[in-house]
């Protein structure tokens, strides 16, 4: 026994050294970044958006923006919310911030921008994003007392994306009214298709809601955003109420997965489902649907004329203000909307930044062209970051009961208001 | 014990039903591994592949930085589960055969390991790691893996001692046995069922962890397995299949190795 | 000490005896403290220190950047004229109570029929499989079964249309559902634990009771089962406190939805804290959850220890 107790005292030993060894090991490691970085300047990229890509694939894009700005650009991958919440909000007042990290927009972007921990990135703004061909309209959603304190990691519009063959079996065309919308809805269900997929995920609820209200009046919409319209107004109760009638003639299929979307798109059992752009990379690349053939995109039409909304929303890539990393990091900025880089980035991500750069999928530039006709269509920031968000989370968990069929609209109005009531202080 | 030929012919169908259910998703997964990306999408899931495109998922695990995480796992999981049941082992000797005042007090303090919610722990040791210098080291994350292990650990092995005869140690003592030998010699022999199966959940925990691993690192040379498994979500199912697979098999054969252990009993029970 | 490894007998007269008796007394008390404070002092440094943390977050507001604003116990007084918190704490119990019955019971029942089957090692093989793949890895496993396209799918082929649809996005079917999936991956180690236990009884008392002709139902009622209570004890508690907690598979499965249904305190915690920014309140439901788990283990740990 005791020869036994000597090899695990002997074994813990060795381990200890190991440890020892590694430790040292570790520390190496990244001092091989530290001398590249002594000529050329090097930066951590941390994020919470490369998940489900390949890392050939994130290896490629790094390759890319290192080359073009001469800087080591080492990518940091959060797939966990928490890790990434506490990792970044934790070291950003420190020397060990990232010097490029994204983050949300809304409340989170101006509580960070607020902090004094993000670097003012408006003059780069200026020389470098803007003549790069990033829409300088959507600045405001960056911008916290006339500074810009992020550059969009992603822009991302949300349209209807249709198979097809579903409606061309079905001679139907693109609807441009709302009744003719409801029309093609009536004939796709009583062929036994699904109109339209709903989005199952705590924060979907509020697709359709934004969509419905904007598609009845865009003023509505922004009304009940910044509180000057209540929930329970007879406006919204309207919209509610025929919203709630498509919902029970069966146009909206129950809440699923996002997997489970794209294939009953692909397969055609659904016709239809209200989706960013990047998903036509995912229904292209993984469910084989052939861009502008088997799928393409129309905006939600509105009921009483006048321009169509096509929401946006735009994930923001910040300069931790402390870092060390800081001006290498500003240096990666100037490069990052190149029309290279953003060439290899739309081929990973998907996302569309700048009008330079064209996709490689048909539908997804199909997207883009409608969003810059503006005698047709409008663009308005999305319900999640344009309303305040202890509302908004009252009225995504209300909206989805809604949308599970477990409460009516008369239930979950009152509801909402209430919170709004709390918060606007009526 | 006796049985009843009956009675085992009973259990044995009721067993082999059971266990058929119990690893029939494993059967499904199998079924998918051999499929492209796009035939899982596509077709039924219930379906046979028609080709075999398990070469090009295992390769996709090459690219991805799954295998090479998988040595710095095992020293984190092999390291963690060590030191735990050793400390463990200790404490656990202590409260039940040493002469300490309030046991129970001792007790709860250390079994409050596992009472609180693990989320708790993310900030405050995040904030002194970082101030410490043992942020993004190897030496940090076995240290806290080795810590969270401890309390079941200790939880087990004392609910063992305790089955252990008090005049076991008495006699040895009278022998003039020091209370170390007394654990190593005595006690030591008689656990390998527990020690082996502390040993494994602890391990298994350990590298299955995603949280900690995650938040605690941020270089490729000290991120865990399970930081790398979950950034290749669900983009590549069959590949993610394979991940899976690979992944477990440390887990697996650690299993069948102690597999023995578990079903030994200790001799000296009965003095 | 001499190489007696091998001897069957313990010799230790070579050990020194000390010289003053009340030299030896304060050493021997200082030796038996050393053996737990490694154990004490990690606990402490890594865990109490942590708790203690978050029990002075929860009096304060906190939006993990800015600093932290004094609030006295508003965190808690929110938590509890909060629906969704109540939903959630309804959800933890019957999240507790089922895992009590079946993760301690169902074990239990398959470790009897084990030992006494003929493929013991097999069968354990068979059932602590999933216990071996992380919560991460069995959770995209069984989102993928349970999604409209997996199990759903197969029974709409056998006639039962109604069924095909996302199970996990159906309000409180779903927590069924996980607990099911929660209990196909996690009775494997409970089960080991058992099987080991019955491997190590002391057979005699079970011989002497057979020998009285006692029947199978009351030979483990009344003599097996006291035998092992202390594996039953840890079995028990540890599921009490991981029923409690439970996290990582309902946020693969469902992440708590839809609309925060399928909810639990640990799930509201983490929502609370690192999706809304709301440390304090998500320190409060840390408190809460923590002090219920310590209450309930104290009443059933103190029973343990007066025996002793």
């Amino acid at each position: 026994m005791r020869r036994k107790l000597l090899a695990l005292f002997l074994g813990t030993a060795l381990l200890f050294g190991t440890m020892a060894g590694c430790g040292s090991a570790g520390k190496d490691g990244a001092g091989e970044g530290e001398v590249l970085g002594a000529k050329t300047g090097a930066v951590e990229f941390w994020n919470d958006k490369l998940n489900n890509t390949d890392q050939e694939a994130i290896d490629e894009l790094m390759g890319s923006i290192s080359s073009l700005s001469g800087v080591d650009v080492s990518c940091v991958a959060y797939p966990d919310t928490a890790s990434y919440q506490t990792a970044l909000q934790q070291s950003v007042t420190t020397a060990d911030a990232p010097g490029l990290f994204t983050w949300w927009s809304g409340p989170q972007l101006m509580t960070l921008a607020g902090s004094g921990n993000l670097e003012d990135l408006t003059d780069i703004w200026d020389e470098y994003v803007v003549p790069n061909g990033v829409a300088d309209s959507v600045k405001e959603s960056l911008s916290l007392d006339g500074k810009v304190y992020a550059v969009p990691y992603s822009i991302i519009y949300n349209m209807i994306i249709y198979n097809k063959n579903v409606f061309a079996d079905n001679g139907l065309e693109v609807p441009t009214t709302f009744d003719e919308l409801l029309a093609v809805c009536e004939v796709l269900k009583s062929k036994g298709i699904t109109p339209i997929a709903l989005k199952n995920d705590g924060w979907a609820g509020f697709i359709w809601f934004q969509a419905m209200l904007a598609a009845y009046d865009p003023a509505l919409y922004q009304g009940v955003c910044d509180g000057s319209i209540a929930y329970t107004d007879e406006k919204v109760v309207n919209v509610m109420h025929i919203w709630q009638d498509m919902i029970e003639k069966g146009y909206f299929s129950e809440p699923m997965q996002i997997s489970d979307m794209d294939k009953s798109l692909a397969n055609g059992t659904v016709a239809m489902m209200l989706e960013p752009n990047y998903e036509c990379k995912t229904l292209t690349g993984d469910y084989g649907m052939e861009p502008e053939v088997d799928m393409s995109v129309f905006v939600v039409p509105p009921m009483n004329g006048g321009k169509s909304i096509i929401f946006f929303e735009i994930a923001p890539l910040c300069v931790a203000k402390g870092s060390d990393d800081k001006e290498a990091a500003k240096e990666v900025l100037k490069s990052w909307y190149t029309k290279d880089n953003q060439t290899v980035f739309t081929n990973v991500t998907g996302f569309l930044c700048t009008s330079q750069v064209v996709s490689e999928n048909a539908t997804a530039n199909e997207m883009v062209r409608l969003t810059q006709d503006d005698s047709k269509y409008e663009l308005m920031l999305r319900y999640y970051e344009n309303t305040d968000d202890s509302i908004r989370d009252v009225a995504l968990d209300e909206l989805m009961k809604f949308e599970t069929r477990a409460a009516g609209a008369d239930d979950i109005l009152p509801v909402i208001q209430q919170k709004a009531d709390e918060v606007f202080g009526n | 014990m006796k049985t009843g030929k009956k009675t085992k012919i009973i259990f044995n169908l009721i067993l082999s039903v059971l266990s058929l259910i119990w690893i029939s998703p494993v059967f499904f997964v199998f079924l998918n591994v051999f499929k492209t990306k796009q035939e899982y999408n596509l077709g039924s899931l219930w379906l046979l592949p028609k080709g075999n495109n398990l070469m090009a998922n295992l390769k996709a695990l090459v690219t991805s930085r799954v295998l090479q995480s998988m040595s710095v796992t095992l020293l984190y999981a092999l390291s963690g589960a060590v030191l735990a049941v050793i400390i463990a082992m200790f404490a656990a000797y202590g409260l039940t055969h040493l002469n300490i005042r309030h046991k129970f007090f001792w007790f709860i303090m250390i079994y409050c390991g596992t009472v609180f919610p693990f989320q708790v722990y993310l900030i405050p040791i995040f904030k002194a790691y970082q101030k410490l210098g043992l942020y993004n080291t190897r030496i940090g994350m076995i240290l806290f893996y080795s810590a969270i292990c401890i309390p079941y650990s200790m939880f087990v092995f004392r609910n063992f001692f305790l089955g252990i005869d008090k005049e076991l140690c008495e006699s040895a003592r009278i022998e003039g046995a020091s209370e170390f030998m007394i654990l190593s010699r005595i006690f030591l022999p008689m656990s390998a069922a527990p020690v082996s199966i502390v040993f494994l959940s602890q391990f298994t925990w350990c590298w299955n962890d995603l949280m900690f691993g995650l938040t605690f690192t941020k270089s490729a040379q000290t991120r865990p397995i399970m930081a790398s498994l979950s950034i290749m979500g669900g983009g590549n199912p069959p590949a993610l299949f394979v991940a899976c697979i690979a992944s477990s098999l440390p887990t697996l054969i650690l299993f069948f190795l102690l597999n023995d252990k578990f079903q030994k009993g200790f001799a000296y029970m009965s003095k | 000490m001499n190489n007696t490894a091998s001897a069957p007998r313990l010799r230790l007269d070579n050990v020194p005896v000390a010289d003053s008796h009340i030299h030896k007394k304060r050493w021997t008390v200082i030796r038996d403290y050393m053996y737990i404070a490694p154990a004490v002092i990690l606990v402490a440094v890594f865990f109490i220190s942590s708790i203690l943390y978050t029990l002075m977050l929860s009096f304060n507001n906190w939006d993990g950047v800015n600093k932290m604003e004094f609030c006295r116990i508003d965190n808690y007084l929110a938590l509890f004229g909060d629906s969704n918190f109540m939903i959630s704490v309804g959800n933890t119990l019957i999240w507790v109570v089922s895992s009590l019955v079946i993760s301690v019971l169902l074990p239990l029942l398959l470790a009897i029929m084990i030992t006494k089957s003929s493929f013991a090692k097999l069968f354990t093989n068979f059932f602590y499989f999933p216990t071996a793949i992380s919560a991460t890895v069995s959770g995209v496993i069984m989102a993928t079964l349970l999604s409209t396209y997996g199990i759903p799918y197969l029974l709409g082929q056998l006639g039962h249309p109604e069924m095909v649809k996302d199970w996990l996005a159906v309000p409180y079917v779903n927590t069924f559902v996980m607990i099911l999936t929660g209990i196909w991956q996690g009775i494997g180690l409970n089960l080991v634990l058992y099987v080991a236990a019955f491997r190590n009884v002391d057979l005699s008392p079970i011989e002497a009771a057979m020998i009285d002709g006692v029947g199978p139902v009351k030979l483990y009622t009344k003599v097996v089962l006291p035998l092992i209570r202390p594996t039953i004890i840890v079995i028990l508690l540890m599921s009490l406190v991981n029923s409690f907690k439970v996290f990582d598979g309902i946020w693969v499965m469902t992440k708590g939805g839809p609309y925060r249904s399928s909810e639990t305190l640990a799930l509201t915690m983490y929502e609370e804290s690192f999706i809304y920014n709301r440390y304090g309140r998500g320190a409060a439901v840390a408190i809460v959850l923590t002090v219920v788990i310590l209450i309930v283990s104290y009443f059933n740990l103190r029973n343990t220890f007066r025996e002793e």
